[in-house]
């Protein structure tokens, strides 16, 4: 990824990825679990303020053109903050990738593969992204700008197909559970927002550094729409007590679509698009890690840091030896760890903004106390 | 050199692991190892031990290959006693030396008997699994489940899977049973404030059959004068020779039932046919038990009010010559609304019904080219469709206490939060429910003839 130089649709497609297969897995379910019935007022909520916390990033990214968090964290507080800044990312990353391919092989195991053990699935989907991150540097984003628009396709499909079984009335009452659960407690939900962390690696690969608002932007806004959508399909759809017990909700949505009796069962298109999206996913998790090892290590090969980062992924797949735990880590433990991992970023930018006026601002005063040094500095 | 070599060692070892890891998998969902069942029966068992008796229903391939020239595939019933669905799968596995497979299941279906004391575990048992999809119909039989099964024959359909699938597509166009799926019924199951219902299954009594041949099948059709869900409609011939059934509709003796047949132009539902199975009219639940029946009409009504029908037949009486019904075709042409007024001690419905009629039936005194005769009918089609509208909406408050028609949905918009929904308490407030229907019927023609002068 550090010589790969990506374009506006390409850096959209990417941002998108991260979020649309959280939302496949799991994160409807998350919010109308804890929003109810106010689940849709509630996503447009989180959906305003990503797109604010975006702009805010967009905004201090702008103060660093081509610098990425870990060069900024260089710049505030040397290699050693570089170094934490990136453990964090890197731990981030692969923790939470491992922790949904895992939920994600539960799944298949249930629907598809009843008797195979959910390694080889697992092995199957990190062989695949590996494979993709080896090909040619951009071939990641390449791939992924091909896949993306299959699966915004997918939800249009799976919300056109189910209009007839919608129960509008399920949006009401529309403050679900209170204003507190809607607004104060629901603003958690944020998290499905995963795109936010990968902004902050966007600024050094693209082609186009001025492009870099409406990226940031228009993701988000994308990202916005995705899961109203999506909200929408299983809400309309399901009961909220139905809801919270269902293994996949969206896939649960595909199984009653039905165009007439020759189109039945078109669930298995819906899953194939969804893995190919997955693995799309770990290719740009993977590739991401890579970026962020040969910024602190000395790894240059992208072949070794991909395998290595694939191993890593596994290892923490077998860290959930039930369903249960893995939901405990992609529900729970991923929603502390995204409002830490953002808090710290956006101080770290934030401070990093501070130090470069004060710099600038020094070396005003020296260029109009010396002006003929000026210059050099 | 070696580089290569170690690299085609390492893609071909991934493809051996993968094949193997992922053949158990294939095995499993091999076609020489599954059988697919296509309907599943739950009767109650007077068993000590066990407590249900689980039919299931499965197309005999060899006699379809046998039959191929013409006929239908035969089916074959075979009943397992046991204590829960999912043991009566794996003891009918072992029984059968293969796999069930439930992909191609199209119904569901329980007795009446059974389904009276709950079929909350046995629909989650079902929900649960995979391999059901959501679009399986549930049928309550009135009779043993087993029975209907094995009287389930198609008339014209070669496959007994084509006869289920006509559900959906007969209830639209009569209006005498609702297409009740799993999915919405396990959905509607989860909601407190929900009624449930489920298509009503009835068998016939098996009589001598004098039509053997196949000439004689046809002999036998078409004698159905109420209607029938079999997608083929009337009775035709076509079923296994030397049986024939028939039937009188009985859902007037039933709890809930027909007590105004003669209103609903649906006055003897005799039926004769080879298909010893018809469905007529709608089985009620409240939370998860079987409370009574709604007769053909009051199914109409039903659908009428959920947006569930397109057309259906109403032979309504003249005031001109009250001897006389008068058959006219009704469309639904807009979706019905509802409103809910919950701001009273209990609630006010309004329903009102958007519907366009065109006349059937035909005689010496009819002109339907005179506005003011289509007007007057209209106005008198619009009086009975009110009447048993209103009919079956105080049977479901009042007798049944079950909000079938899912009111309790549009009341929702009346409240901001849910807990102010569950504080009003729905479920005992709907009993007390006051109903106010507007039919919007409007009689604009005849279809060839506008009368026989």
């Amino acid at each position: 990824m550090e010589n790969t130089r990506i374009g506006k649709f390409e850096a959209i497609a990417l941002i998108l990825t991260v979020m649309v297969n959280h939302a496949i897995l799991n994160i409807t379910k998350i919010i109308i679990s804890s929003t109810n019935t106010s689940a849709i007022l509630n996503t447009i909520y989180i959906s305003l303020i990503a797109i604010l916390i975006s702009y805010i990033i967009y905004k201090l990214l702008n103060k660093f053109p081509t610098f990425d968090i870990l060069d900024i964290s260089n710049f505030l507080g040397g290699k050693i903050l570089k170094l934490i800044v990136s453990i964090l990312f890197f731990a981030y990353f692969i923790f939470f990738s491992g922790s949904l391919l895992k939920s994600l092989a539960y799944c298949l195991q249930t629907i598809y593969y009843t008797s195979t053990n959910t390694f080889f699935i697992i092995a199957i989907f990190l062989i695949g992204a590996v494979f993709v991150c080896n090909l040619k540097n951009d071939s990641t984003f390449r791939s992924n700008l091909l896949v993306i628009p299959l699966v915004l396709l997918s939800i249009v499909v799976l919300f056109l197909g189910n209009t007839g079984d919608f129960v509008f009335e399920n949006i009401f009452p529309i403050l679900g559970n209170g204003i507190f659960d809607t607004f104060f407690m629901g603003a958690s939900n944020l998290f499905a927002f995963q795109g936010l962390l990968h902004l902050l690696f966007l600024p050094p690969h693209l082609k186009d550094i001025t492009n870099l608002k409406k990226i940031t932007l228009l993701s988000i806004l994308f990202s916005a729409l995705y899961l109203i959508c999506s909200v929408c399909i299983v809400l309309l759809l399901f009961d909220t007590t139905v809801t919270s017990t269902l293994l996949m909700p969206l896939y649960s949505a595909a199984r009653y679509i039905e165009f007439g009796t020759f189109f039945q069962r078109l669930d298995s298109v819906f899953i194939l698009i969804w893995i190919i999206s997955f693995v799309s996913y770990l290719s740009i998790i993977i590739s991401t890690c890579c970026n962020i090892l040969r910024k602190v290590t000395p790894i240059s090969s992208t072949k070794l840091a991909s395998n290595l980062i694939a191993f890593f992924i596994l290892v923490v797949t077998f860290f959930s030896r039930t369903y249960a735990t893995s939901t405990f880590y992609t529900d729970i433990v991923y929603k502390y760890a995204f409002f830490s991992v953002l808090g710290i970023s956006i101080i770290v930018m934030f401070s990093a903004f501070i130090l470069k006026n004060i710099k600038n601002k020094n070396s005003n005063k020296q260029i109009s106390a010396n002006p003929l040094k000026g210059g050099a500095i | 050199m070696i580089y290569k070599i170690l690299k085609i060692l390492l893609s071909i070892a991934i493809i051996i692991v993968a094949i193997w890891g992922f053949s158990d998998s294939y095995s499993s969902h091999n076609i020489d190892n599954i059988v697919h069942v296509v309907a599943i029966g739950i009767d109650k068992c007077k068993d000590e031990v066990n407590n249900m008796k689980v039919s299931f229903q499965f197309v005999n391939v060899s006699g379809s290959s046998d039959s191929s020239s013409g006929g239908e595939t035969s089916t074959v019933v075979t009943s397992i006693n046991t204590t829960s669905i999912n043991k009566g799968i794996n003891l009918m596995n072992s029984y059968i030396g293969k796999e069930l497979n439930f992909s191609h299941c199209k119904v569901i279906v329980f007795s009446e008997e059974f389904a009276k004391e709950g079929i909350k575990s046995e629909i989650c048992a079902f929900i649960n699994n995979e391999e059901i999809r959501p679009s399986t119909n549930i049928v309550i039989s009135t009779s043993e489940a087993n029975s209907y099964l094995k009287n389930s024959n198609p008339n014209i359909e070669k496959l007994v899977t084509n006869y289920y699938e006509t559900f959906e597509l007969t209830s639209n166009f009569t209006g005498y049973s609702d297409d009740v799926t799993i999915g919405n019924f396990y959905n509607k199951l989860i909601h407190t404030s929900y009624g449930n219902t489920a298509i009503l299954g009835r068998t016939f009594e098996k009589v001598a059959s004098q039509d053997q041949s196949q000439e004689g099948d046809s002999s036998s059709q078409g004698e159905a004068q109420g209607g029938s869900s079999g997608g083929s409609g009337s009775s035709n011939g076509g079923g296994s020779e030397g049986e024939n059934y028939s039937s009188e509709n009985e859902s007037g003796q039933s709890s809930g039932g027909n007590n105004n047949q003669n209103d609903s132009g649906g006055a003897s539902l005799e039926i004769s046919g080879k298909r010893g199975t018809q469905n007529v009219g709608i089985a009620v639940f409240r939370d998860d038990m079987f409370v009574g029946q709604l007769s053909e009409i009051d199914s109409i009504c039903h659908l009428l009010v959920t947006n569930n029908v397109d057309s259906f037949v109403l032979s309504i009486p003249m005031h001109d010559y009250p001897d006389n019904l008068l058959d006219i075709n009704v469309s639904s042409i807009r979706s019905s609304k509802v409103s809910v007024n919950t701001s009273s001690e209990n609630p006010k419905i309004s329903v009102t019904v958007y519907c366009e009629a065109k006349i059937l039936t035909i005689d010496e005194n009819s002109n339907y080219e005179n506005s003011y005769d289509l007007t007057n009918i209209s106005g008198q089609a619009q009086k009975y469709l009110k009447k048993n509208i209103e009919s079956y909406l105080n049977k479901t408050s009042k007798e049944f206490k079950t909000d079938i028609a899912g009111f309790s949905t549009h009341s929702f918009v009346n409240f901001l939060t849910l807990k102010d929904w569950e504080n009003y308490d729905w479920n005992s407030k709907y009993e007390n429910a006051e109903f106010d229907v507007t039919v919007k019927l409007d009689v604009v023609s005849s279809l060839l003839f506008s009368g026989n002068q």
